[in-house]
């Protein structure tokens, strides 16, 4: 079975990509995987531990909703543990904030790795058309002769709250759940993750 | 000497591999991603003393029944210098390792390597080797014949496919026929595939199964050691005994950091003094396998730190040892990397790697500079059957391990 990571910020992005799949995608099964949830003292390797647990389960999950805490544990975690998340196929959801992703994968993540691993990689960025508000591009990997891989990169611009419509302050769960729902049901977002998802 | 710069074109399962080594190099990864390959190519490629190897090796490690017929894989470490991989099958395989410029060169090095080891055992090493040839010889020219014209003979013997039967005849039992037999075909099939390596220098080597035996040997020249097990090291040495001036150097060391009363030390037994000034004996060989390690480790340093710059290649040296020795052992490295130039390739599976990147574990400010400073982690991974490596700095590998909680060594399954 494939195996997936979706790797997001923070916990209104996993709150999302849980509704979207629930809705949209149903016969996907996901489990949400917060870093900075529970007892954070003995983390030692938790991280690493959950991405092998969740590579050798045989149960229907699929996919992993990994919530990092921050755009800082996200970068960090895409450039130094590439080889270990190339593994899942791997999508980022990004805020785009004040950034121009295009130039922002180039300086953070495509740069960075091609540093790292000098010419064991070729490294590419290839733009999708997007929706306006929710951009996709492509961080192609190509190792050697083969035809190359993906990580997924999606941007909210500015922002998964603001377009949404989401108050992070005042509103509930609850309330934040009808406004994904909301949001998904203009049907335009489930374009984007139905070319993503394997 | 210390290695600046390491790039491997082609050597065993590596490919294109590229690294930039500080002081403390440690090298992580799972079994069987090219780890020891690597610390083999760095010593290979710099080793003087490989055709001295070659020799010894010739005496006791070749295996006179097989045929040494196939060339497996073609090496460029440095720019210009070309391994060829010669082996018996794709499980066992030997490098051999010269020195020339050009392949003829190469190979008539070899040749003419062949051709001394024969002339070294008609010289009278082993007499009645001598006469044996001797006779033939004779018989072949009916005549009384030389030193010199022997000579002439065996290099028309190796030259000459149709006196090889002969040639062959003469030896029966020693390591020298075996070379003289194979050397050809060793030849031939080198020359074959030359072709792929457009007339780079060509670079023969054997790999031996006892490599630290002979690299820490005698030669006080050398510039690069590689300890492939501590354990069989230790082993050897107890067994060989220890000269005096290196039993002094461990104990003053021991002395120094480890044992305040500490009164003799001995591989056979430690003398110290309990607090009322009585003298109490441990016999070496009841201590912790890990204290072993650790003395018989401070021994090797001992020996080969000093005013040069040295390199020191290393497999796991923190096996059988407690937690509270491994912190010594890291303290070592950093000791004799600072103060006695030693340039560390450390082979790691995990219990190392830990002290490495936790402050807590060795809080003192002059170690964590240092490995600030001085450390560099490689990170062999494979993928679709390729060794893929990263170069981690410690500020990189500590965020990796703190701040995502990700295991340095990569995923377990």
């Amino acid at each position: 079975m494939n195996k997936q990571l979706i790797i997001c910020e923070g916990k209104d992005d996993s709150l999302f990509l849980e509704v979207l799949l629930e809705k949209e995608f149903p016969t996907y099964k996901y489990d949400p995987f917060d870093l900075n949830s529970g007892n954070l003292e003995n983390t030692r390797n938790k991280q690493s531990k959950e991405l092998s647990k969740f590579k050798i389960s045989d149960n229907k999950n699929n996919i992993l909703i990994k919530s990092e805490g921050g755009v800082d544990k996200v970068k960090s975690i895409v450039t130094s543990s590439f080889m270990d998340i190339i593994l899942f196929k791997p999508i980022i959801v990004l805020d785009s904030d004040s950034k121009e992703p295009k130039g922002y994968i180039e300086k953070e993540f495509k740069r960075k790795l091609e540093k790292r691993f000098k010419e064991n990689f070729i490294f590419s960025i290839e733009e999708d058309k997007g929706l306006g508000e929710v951009l996709r591009y492509d961080l192609r990997y190509v190792h050697k002769k083969s035809n190359g891989k993906r990580i997924h990169f999606v941007f909210f611009k500015p922002n998964l709250d603001k377009v949404i419509g989401i108050q992070k302050e005042k509103d509930l769960e609850k309330d934040k759940k009808n406004k994904i729902k909301d949001y998904i049901s203009y049907g335009k977002i489930k374009l984007i993750f139905s070319k993503i998802l394997v | 000497m210390w290695v600046k710069k390491v790039n491997i074109d082609i050597f065993k399962r590596l490919r294109n591999i590229s690294i930039s080594p500080k002081a403390i190099n440690v090298i992580i990864g799972k079994n069987n991603v090219g780890k020891t390959s690597l610390l083999e190519a760095i010593y290979y490629s710099v080793a003087k003393e490989t055709l001295s190897i070659i020799k010894r090796n010739y005496r006791t490690k070749w295996d006179m029944t097989k045929t040494y017929d196939k060339v497996f894989a073609l090496a460029n470490v440095h720019n210009e210098k070309v391994k060829v991989d010669i082996g018996l099958s794709d499980k066992e395989k030997k490098y051999f390792h010269l020195y020339k410029l050009k392949k003829e060169e190469c190979l008539e090095e070899f040749r003419k390597y062949v051709i001394s080891c024969i002339e070294e055992t008609v010289k009278g090493k082993i007499p009645q080797r001598y006469n044996i040839l001797h006779k033939t010889l004779l018989k072949k020219n009916k005549a009384d014949v030389s030193i010199k014209k022997a000579k002439q003979i065996i290099k028309d013997i190796i030259a000459n496919e149709k006196i090889k039967p002969k040639a062959i005849r003469i030896e029966k039992s020693n390591y020298e026929k075996t070379i003289f037999r194979y050397s050809e075909k060793i030849l031939e099939s080198s020359l074959k595939s030359l072709g792929e390596i457009n007339g780079k220098i060509l670079y023969y080597m054997e790999r031996k199964n006892n490599i630290e035996k002979e690299i820490i040997g005698k030669n006080e020249k050398r510039e690069i050691f590689f300890i492939k097990d501590l354990e069989k090291y230790r082993v050897r040495l107890l067994y060989s005994g220890v000269p005096k001036s290196r039993i002094n150097k461990i104990e003053k060391y021991l002395k120094q950091r480890y044992f305040k009363n500490l009164v003799r030390f001995g591989f056979d037994d430690i003398l110290f003094e309990d607090e009322t000034g009585k003298e109490y004996e441990i016999s070496f060989s009841h201590m912790g396998d890990g204290f072993q390690s650790l003395v018989i480790l401070v021994d090797i340093l001992n020996k080969i730190g000093g005013d040069e710059k040295k390199v020191l290649l290393i497999e796991e040296p923190e096996n059988h040892m407690h937690p509270a020795y491994i912190r010594e052992l890291l303290k070592l490295i950093i000791d004799f990397s600072k103060e006695k130039k030693i340039q560390f390739f450390i082979s790691t599976h995990l219990d190392l790697l830990e002290f490495l990147f936790d402050e807590e574990l060795n809080p003192d400010p002059k170690y964590q500079n240092y490995l600030d400073k001085e450390m560099n982690l490689i990170r062999m991974n494979e993928l679709e059957s390729d060794i893929i490596v990263e170069e981690i700095s410690r500020k990189e590998g500590s965020e990796q391990l703190k701040k995502i909680h990700m295991d340095l060594r990569g995923l377990s399954s």
